[in-house]
């Protein structure tokens, strides 16, 4: 479906937060290819975490070819990896059509422009623990990682598929930061004073 | 596009109608219209107020002003977990909340977090290189408000 630059300004314009800006943009590539675009990596975290998080680029799962057409009409332009629009402030990463995480259980939102698709909050944990565990970071970086993790698991904790983080967790090694983040959020002498 | 749905919860709930149905219910905020239900959860209109209506006879749903509620939370934890769908505006009206709920973890997560206590694993490292490290242009733009 053909979806103009004029469509896209006013979605964009119409949008009351950079969590929604980034749905509708999601939802309206999605309608422009065909082809299923998934926000995945800061800008996912960006929209579960309500914008107390931020991103400045748009991660898209989807394939690319048709999906840089579109964005080129739209009037972005390249910049080095990423697709900038300067006076919307915004970089998209198209990033392929490979999604590294659970399809399952994305999570979709409908807009008044079609379904957006957000990466499963269980991979978007899953990758910052590992990165937190596994990667070298800078202190400043690592206390950003810090907080979206507690934000993820404070907001998320009792709706996330037990079962699939557990398999993530044990491939990514990653079961005792998770324990230790979820201790913190439920010490165990919390538990016993409450059945008290 | 469509959403697709487990095949395991539509034999646990007897339908694919009914699980979309309940699921969009289930992760609501607030009272949604069958009107709205449907529009989301991709079921059509004569099929969605069926299917609500069953429901209601059972006592699973139940009117809310002009909208209809999940009144089960077994139910709805399970759904939330298993079937991820929304709609925008309901996902925005509870933005408040969440950022609010975020800002006073956010503000309690400093100084805690000791990285000297794990040992890094570089075969996961190696695994995700591509995507732990960012190009210059992508930057960590990231800020905290």
């Amino acid at each position: 479906m053909i979806v103009s630059r004029k469509e896209v300004e006013q979605a964009v314009s119409s949008a009351r937060s950079k969590p929604e800006r980034t749905l509708f943009l999601a939802a309206l590539l999605e309608r422009a290819t065909g082809e299923e675009a998934i926000v995945v990596g800061g800008s996912a975290v960006e929209i579960y975490t309500s914008g107390r998080t931020s991103t400045r680029d748009i991660d898209v799962v989807m394939p690319r070819a048709r999906a840089l057409e579109i964005v080129k009409s739209w009037g972005f332009v390249p910049s080095g990896r990423v697709w900038r629009r300067r006076d919307w402030d915004v970089d998209l990463d198209l990033c392929g059509p490979n999604l590294s995480g659970s399809h399952a259980r994305i999570h979709v939102i409908e807009t008044p422009y079609g379904p957006a698709r957000i990466a499963a909050v269980e991979d978007l944990l899953a990758k910052r623990l590992a990165e937190l565990k596994h990667w070298p970071t800078t202190p400043a970086w690592r206390k950003d990682l810090v907080k979206q993790i507690e934000i993820l698991i404070a907001e998320y904790g009792d709706r996330l598929d037990e079962e699939y983080l557990a398999f993530v967790t044990r491939r990514d090694d990653i079961v005792d930061v998770l324990a230790d983040f979820r201790r913190r959020r439920h010490p165990p002498d919390s538990e016993g004073l409450r059945r008290e | 596009m469509e959403f697709s749905v487990d095949p395991r919860l539509v034999a646990v709930f007897g339908s694919e109608t009914r699980v979309r149905t309940l699921a969009v219910l289930a992760s609501a905020n607030g009272p949604m219209t069958a009107y709205r239900v449907g529009k989301v959860g991709e079921v059509s209109m004569p099929k969605v107020y069926r299917e609500i209506y069953r429901l209601s006879e059972v006592g699973l749903v139940g009117r809310r002003g002009d909208g209809w509620i999940l009144l089960d939370d077994d139910v709805g934890g399970l759904l939330r977990r298993r079937v991820r769908i929304s709609w925008s505006e309901d996902w925005f009206a509870g933005e408040g909340g969440r950022a609010r709920r975020a800002e006073r973890v956010a503000a309690g997560s400093d100084g805690w977090f000791d990285i000297s206590r794990y040992t890094p694993n570089p075969s996961v490292a190696v695994r995700y290189a591509k995507e732990f490290q960012r190009p210059p242009e992508k930057g960590r733009s990231r800020k905290h408000r």
